[in-house]
């Protein structure tokens, strides 16, 4: 306990008094000054504190950020949310503390400041006032003259007035002084009292916190434990590296390993004849780059890998000694050439060697399909296997297993206008029937177009043999042939098979009429799938290949309403009306190439055992041809993914046009199967006699391609023009095929025709071109199509080495390219440019 | 052009690109043929000319490829760009907005050229004095900047038409008879240990680009 003053002394006014209360007034004084210095540097604290938790509040959020990075890590994932919780969750409860802080400690000793002190302190200028007065008065007072007894008693008034005010006011003053002496102390002590709890509160709840995640974390540490043993390991097996580094050498020079890949400088062919550094490889006997340089920047934005050479077995490999660089090689192949340099030379004759043995390998091992590059299934090296077709996919379409002719086994050959595969011995016989009857490829030899695939897709030895080979048992003096058999019995029999066309089948013949007389001609395919009537078409394609046409002919006396009409071919699944049943709005099954929903279409359709080849009536009154033609199911080979099959690109026609049995001919049946773009008909048809040069007087002198380019089936115009049709055949407007798909958009066509050479610069009847046409409808696929192909004409006239500008060939690879893969984006592509103007087209023919 | 150019050493080809009403086509016209046409139509997909030209005695044929401005007349863009070893950049100087395309331009050249490709960027129309929207200091420090030779020309009153495409099949013939450019320009950063340095001597691109804008 402090001292106090004795009121009496405050009575007296003693100097003992006056000494109390300056000693007083300075000791408040200082603790003012104290107590506002402790004010300031906590709200600094404060200040600072609270600069402190958004700075951490930043940092948990960067953590956050961090934490995306390991979102293929889920333990660290996992670990980091939890520990950022964690952050935040302090950071909460230091808010909260500093929050504290400033109610308790900064108010509290405000407020104590301010009301305590300052009364003190505003008491004592009042008390020096009383205390002057009363000093006055006592003077006065004391000043009286004896002889003034009115004044005398004035003074004594005044005097005892203010000394009692005085000392009513000392009392007051002392008091206050007291009190805050006393004061002081509690109200500073509870105040950090208040601050200390709050504090405990803070870090108790930090304890819990803690608490809560011990186990958590504890297990993390252990983890760590673990990981950093393995990051020791892994330091110590990479403190090897630069041991590989002469492994590499000696493997590179020593082992005659022939996967050889790595990177070759690469001199450009056209342009700047400059050098580029690729990375290099053998794979599936190609030489094939990447299109990413060394610093792994993309050259090109299409795909990131290109064929350099599509058949080492072609291609002769030579060291290059003149010019002035070291280590350079040269690949020949009948086309081309292109000079590589390899590293060193070390690294080249590795190369040299590996690339004849690649050639050596590849073409004794013709059969076997030939893995050059070990790690080709490498998802970004799988492109060329993408774009590329297998040559073991033919084989996966029917019948094409096995010769089209003797049946022998593993054909490697095809032909192509005949959509069938051959063995090496039929295919020798083929190729002596001359191009006109059938044009033979290589399976494993020959580069393919993706237009001939796609008419390989649609035929296949079954499909083929089915139309060829349907009358056998009527002409026995011909042996079969057979794998081993003599040349001759092959000649014999391929000339009556494909010249004399002696086994082919019948024309399709009515049938008759199972159920209600019905005269509405209906027709029953709403173009679906393929495979679709196979419940319906298997019963009648074993009876029809097997016994089939035997004699049983229908018999003709049917009447003139019968009508038949051409199948629509599509193998994929593009409705444009609602199918009856909701199967088709299941994703999943448009990649299977059987679905059983048009069966309900067929629901109440008769499935009849026919006897005549190719013929099926599903309505009453109606033959749809090629039915049976259509074959089972098969997997769809991998040649075309799902997005790209055969007849991908091409417009949806209209119904199958019906026509009276009255105008069935080889050439009507031509006709309509190439609107419907059904190649198994169309071969019928050839095979049944069609002529290639007709026209249809009927129908504004069009010639078969016509039907085809205005199907906008690609195949289709390929088969004709493999067959032989005539490519600049005009109609009676004077128009060719190459006017019509430019009128139409077809720009996949246009480049088909430009390739097979059609005239670009024909003009029709009214005068117009093909360019004419293009540029009318601001086509600028087609316009370019068309004027670079005339440029290209044009250097090829000028020229002394003559054949095709390398420029031309790359940038209708690209257009090929871009039509085989993104047939879609280039209608899309016609319809913004030219919808407008297809509209007002010259073409009326739908 | 009266003879036949069946003859020639070099042949070049050139495109001709920029924002569709800029030009092209009436530059080219100019060039080939002597003629300009005030009301020539969009271009649609790609147009060729060619001339010959005499560079240091031999016989350089261009064949310049007049290609779309506007985004539906163009064709497959890769097309264009294949094989081109030279590219007239056209802007047209009355129309600000062509010139903020040159960016654009610019990096559809990267995507899609070669990379030694020699671009010169050509302000079209300087004879719409009093229209003019791009000062030429800009255009020619922006050209520096971004390595591409500038000139101002006037497909209508012909002004420094012939200059530009002799200008730039001269800097392409420079090039391609060095012979000696390394492709790419910075060294590669993945270069295995057994590799040699090939030892290429600077090339001349530096030297032949300050030719242009004198």
């Amino acid at each position: 306990m402090r001292a106090t003053i004795d009121f009496e002394e405050c009575l007296k006014d003693s100097p003992r008094f006056r000494q109390f209360v300056s000693k007083e007034e300075t000791d408040i004084e200082h603790l003012e000054h104290r107590l506002e210095k402790i004010i300031k540097l906590c709200n600094v604290a404060v200040d600072s504190g609270k600069e402190y938790v958004k700075n951490q509040s930043a940092f948990a959020m960067s953590l956050w950020d961090l934490q995306q990075h390991f979102l293929d890590n889920k333990n660290a994932h996992n670990a980091l949310g939890k520990l950022i919780h964690c952050f935040q969750e302090m950071n909460k409860f230091h808010t909260t503390l500093l929050d504290q802080a400033s109610r308790t400690v900064l108010k509290n000793l405000n407020e104590f400041v301010k009301d305590d002190i300052n009364q003190v302190k505003d008491y004592k200028g009042h008390f020096l006032k009383v205390s002057e007065g009363y000093d006055n008065a006592l003077i006065k007072n004391a000043q009286a003259s004896k002889n003034r007894p009115q004044e005398v008693q004035e003074a004594a008034n005044i005097l005892s007035a203010s000394k009692s005010c005085f000392q009513h006011t000392a009392l007051d003053y002392v008091n206050y002084i007291t009190l805050v002496q006393a004061r002081k102390g509690p109200s500073i002590l509870s105040t950090l009292l208040d601050y200390y709890q709050a504090c405990v509160t803070y870090y108790h709840q930090g304890f819990d916190l803690c608490n809560d995640f011990d186990e958590f974390f504890k297990n993390i540490s252990e983890d760590l434990n673990a990981l950093r043993g393995d990051y020791h390991q892994l330091e110590k097996a990479m403190q090897n590296r630069h041991m590989s580094v002469m492994r590499y050498c000696d493997s590179n020079t020593n082992s005659a390993s022939h996967n050889v890949e790595g990177y070759l400088f690469k001199k450009k062919s056209k342009g700047f004849k400059t050098w580029c550094r690729r990375w290099f490889y053998l794979s599936d006997n190609q030489l094939v780059y990447s299109d990413l340089d060394s610093n792994c920047r993309k050259r090109s934005n299409e795909d990131s890998f290109s064929v350099m050479e599509e058949d080492l077995r072609i291609c002769t490999v030579r060291p290059v000694n003149e010019g002035d660089r070291r280590f350079c090689f040269e690949v020949i192949s009948p086309t081309k050439s292109h000079i590589l340099q390899a590293d060193s030379a070390d690294m080249l004759s590795l190369w040299i060697s590996a690339l004849q043995h690649s050639i050596g390998a590849a073409i004794q091992h013709d059969s076997t399909h030939h893995h050059s590059r070990p790690q080709s299934t490498n998802a970004p090296n799988a492109l060329p296997a993408k774009r590329r077709i297998h040559w073991e996919e033919f084989l996966k379409i029917p019948g094409n297993a096995q010769c089209c002719d003797c049946r022998g086994s593993d054909p490697r050959w095809a032909s192509i206008n005949l959509g069938i595969t051959l063995c090496i011995e039929c295919s020798g016989v083929h190729r002596s029937l001359g191009v006109h009857y059938s044009k033979v490829r290589s399976l494993t030899l020959d580069a393919w177009e993706t237009e001939n695939v796609k008419v390989m897709m649609e035929l296949g030895n079954e499909v083929v043999n089915r139309i060829y080979e349907a009358r056998i048992a009527d002409d026995c003096e011909l042996r079969k042939p057979t794998e081993q058999c003599e040349i001759g019995v092959r000649e014999a029999w391929i000339k009556a098979k494909y010249v004399e066309r002696r086994f082919v089948c019948g024309m399709p013949k009515p049938q008759e009429l199972l159920a209600s007389e019905t005269a509405e001609v209906l027709s029953i395919d709403s173009g679906g799938v393929l495979a679709d009537d196979t419940v319906e078409g298997s019963s009648s394609v074993a009876s029809g290949v097997g016994g089939l046409l035997t004699g049983k002919r229908a018999t003709l006396s049917l009447g003139g309403t019968r009508k038949w009409t051409v199948k629509k071919l599509r193998r994929r699944r593009r409705q444009l009306r609602p199918l009856p049943k909701t199967l088709s709005d299941d994703p999943s099954i448009y990649n299977t190439a059987k679905t059983g929903d048009e069966l309900d279409d067929d629901d109440d359709d008769e499935s009849i055992n026919i006897p005549s080849m190719s013929l099926s009536i599903s309505r009453d009154d109606l033959l749809v041809i090629g039915e049976d033609l259509a074959l089972d199911s098969y997997e769809t080979p991998g040649i075309l993914g799902s997005d790209q099959e055969s007849t991908e690109g091409e417009s949806d026609a209209e119904q199958p046009e019906e026509v009276p049995f009255t105008q069935l001919d080889a050439n009507m049946l031509l006709y309509h199967a190439a609107v419907v773009h059904n190649l198994p008909v169309m071969c019928m048809a050839f095979a049944l006699g069609a002529e290639k040069h007709w026209k249809n007087a009927q129908d504004r002198q069009r010639s078969f391609l016509h039907q085809a380019v205005i199907s906008g089936s690609v195949m289709a115009c390929e088969y004709l023009l493999l067959n032989g049709a005539a490519i600049d055949a005009v109609d009676e407007l004077g128009y060719s095929a190459l006017h019509i798909s430019t009128a139409k958009g077809h720009i996949a066509q246009v480049y088909l025709l430009l390739k097979h050479k059609a005239a670009y610069d024909l003009a029709s009847s009214d005068g117009k071109k093909a360019l004419d046409i293009a540029v009318e409808q601001k086509n600028a696929d087609i316009v370019t199509l068309l004027r670079l192909t005339r440029l290209n004409d044009e250097i090829g006239l000028n020229d002394e080495y003559n054949g095709e500008d390398e420029t031309y060939k790359d940038v209708m690879k690209d257009f090929s390219n871009f039509a085989a893969s993104q047939p879609r984006m280039l209608r899309q592509r016609n319809d913004s440019n030219t919808l407008e103007s297809q509209r007002s087209s010259l073409t009326n023919s739908d | 052009m009266g003879a036949r150019e069946d003859e020639y050493d070099y042949l070049f080809k050139v495109v001709l690109i920029g924002d569709s009403g800029v030009g092209k086509s009436n530059l080219l016209s100019r060039f080939t043929r002597n003629e300009f046409n005030l009301e020539s139509k969009s271009t649609i997909g790609v147009e060729f000319a060619t001339r010959s030209i005499e560079v240091d005695g031999k016989t350089i044929k261009a064949q310049i490829w007049d290609t779309a401005g506007q985004e539906r007349y163009r064709a497959i863009t890769s097309a264009y760009y294949r094989g081109a070893v030279g590219a007239l950049l056209v802007y047209d100087i009355a129309k600000h907005l062509t010139y903020e395309n040159v960016e654009r331009w610019l990096r559809e050249l990267r995507d899609h050229a070669d990379q030694n490709i020699v671009i010169m960027l050509v302000g079209n129309k300087s004879d719409l004095r009093h229209l003019r929207s791009v000062p030429t200091d800009e255009a020619k420090l922006f050209a520096e900047r971004n390595g591409l030779s500038f000139i101002e020309t006037s497909a209508l009153d012909s002004t420094n038409v012939e200059t530009a495409f002799q200008n730039i099949l001269t800097e392409i013939y420079r090039i391609v008879s060095q012979k000696q450019i390394r492709d790419p320009p910075e060294g590669d950063v993945i270069r295995p240990s057994n590799v040699e340095p090939i030892d290429v001597k600077p090339t001349v691109t530096a030297d032949v680009r300050k030719q242009c804008c004198q």
